[in-house]
């Protein structure tokens, strides 16, 4: 299977880094990235438009963050759970974001930073 | 006061007792616990918004560190590792710029015996509005003041200089591109204190979305690299420390004003 990722973050030096952690894994074929979650919702929104297999997720995001990206997303296509697999990834270590986050049907998981290259080859392995 | 009526045997009223009392200590003092009340939450609101930034923002420096040192062990050429070499090298520049932000919010929170004195507020605006000469130019920007020449401020220098520079470059660099951006500084008195008021037409604040945390540290609403999110935050410190208070109306698509309430 040709497994695409998607990586939203604003944090450039981590795009950067898990550019080169995606690379290592190995897994997927094709990577985009967004510093924007705003601009990755205008894409997604359509629902003609193929989700990527993996969304790897910041929730600390100027202008749109993560969970509005998706709460936004997720009303224009309901049936976003099973269209792709979200993580939450962030370097909060904070329960209440954790507890937020297992509150959304459409979160796969939660990874707090540093994604390593071993997590992320078992996530994408399980997708 | 209080009045009550004494009755015998159940007929009309024999006599009337009154009591009155000075209530102004106990006012006094019930409004000084109010204040002091309200200090200690909004103290108890910043050290936890301090917390939030410290394990946050320095967490996301920490783990990208750790994060380049396994790919660094992982490498299988010297010029690869020489590129994680590199990343690092940007994790330290920016650890050290989240260092310096910190270490300037904490300065202004504790700085207790910081110089005040009367400021005349014409003459340091006119002296950013000089330093903001050439991106008022480039803008071709129109700026009104009605800044009264009485208009004096207890408050610090230093304060004074990034607060008028922070408003007034936000104004220009939030301007609304279809339109000339208009910038109103006016000075007036609410109450016997100065209201110091920096109007302009640019391209306003979703204040339903971001009102709350507009001066929150790292809030930053817009795409701009150069948005960093610590501007509104340090003024809105440096007037708490002075006593005084920032208020914002804004829309979108028409403009925002702040208002700067000094305090005697």
């Amino acid at each position: 299977m040709n497994k695409e990722i998607c990586v939203i973050d604003d944090d450039h030096i981590y795009q950067l880094i898990i550019e080169k952690i995606i690379r290592r894994a190995a897994i997927f074929v094709k990577s985009t990235a967004y510093r924007n979650a705003g601009h990755a919702y205008q894409q997604f929104k359509d629902p003609e438009f193929p989700l990527p297999h993996l969304i790897l997720l910041d929730i600390n995001m100027p202008l749109m963050d993560g969970w509005e990206f998706i709460t936004q997303l997720s009303s224009c296509r309901p049936n976003l759970k099973n269209e792709t697999k979200i993580y939450i990834v962030t370097s909060s270590i904070a329960t209440a974001d954790k507890m937020k986050a297992a509150s959304f049907k459409e979160i796969a998981g939660f990874l707090s930073k540093p994604v390593s290259v071993q997590k992320l080859k078992e996530i994408g392995e399980q997708i | 006061m209080t009045v009550s009526t004494l009755r015998e045997n159940g007929l009309g009223p024999e006599e009337h007792v009154a009591l009155m009392e000075d209530v102004t200590e106990k006012r006094l003092s019930e409004l000084n616990l109010n204040k002091s009340y309200e200090m200690v939450m909004d103290q108890n609101k910043r050290l936890l918004n301090f917390s939030f930034i410290v394990s946050h923002n320095l967490r996301s420096h920490s783990s990208n560190i750790q994060a380049i040192l396994n790919l660094y062990e992982l490498a299988e050429s010297e010029d690869e590792k020489e590129s994680y070499v590199q990343l690092l090298s940007k994790v330290g520049a920016a650890l050290d710029r989240t260092l310096f932000d910190l270490n300037e919010v904490v300065s202004i929170q504790t700085n207790t015996d910081i110089i005040v004195e009367p400021l005349l507020v014409s003459g340091y605006l006119k002296m950013t509005l000089e330093l903001l000469q050439v991106r008022i130019q480039k803008k071709k920007a129109i700026i009104r003041q009605e800044i009264p020449g009485e208009m004096l401020v207890n408050f610090n220098p230093a304060y004074m200089e990034s607060i008028l520079f922070n408003f007034l470059s936000n104004a220009l660099r939030y301007s609304d591109h279809q339109r000339t951006p208009e910038i109103l500084i006016s000075g007036t008195r609410e109450n016997g204190n100065w209201v110091l008021e920096i109007s302009d037409n640019g391209i306003g604040i979703d204040m339903d979305r971001h009102g709350e945390q507009l001066f929150g540290m790292y809030k930053s609403f817009t795409d701009s690299p150069k948005s960093r999110g610590m501007g509104l935050f340090i003024t809105k410190n440096q007037m708490d420390a002075m006593g005084g208070r920032v208020t914002v109306e804004s829309q979108v698509g028409i403009g925002t004003t702040f208002k700067l309430h000094f305090s005697i």
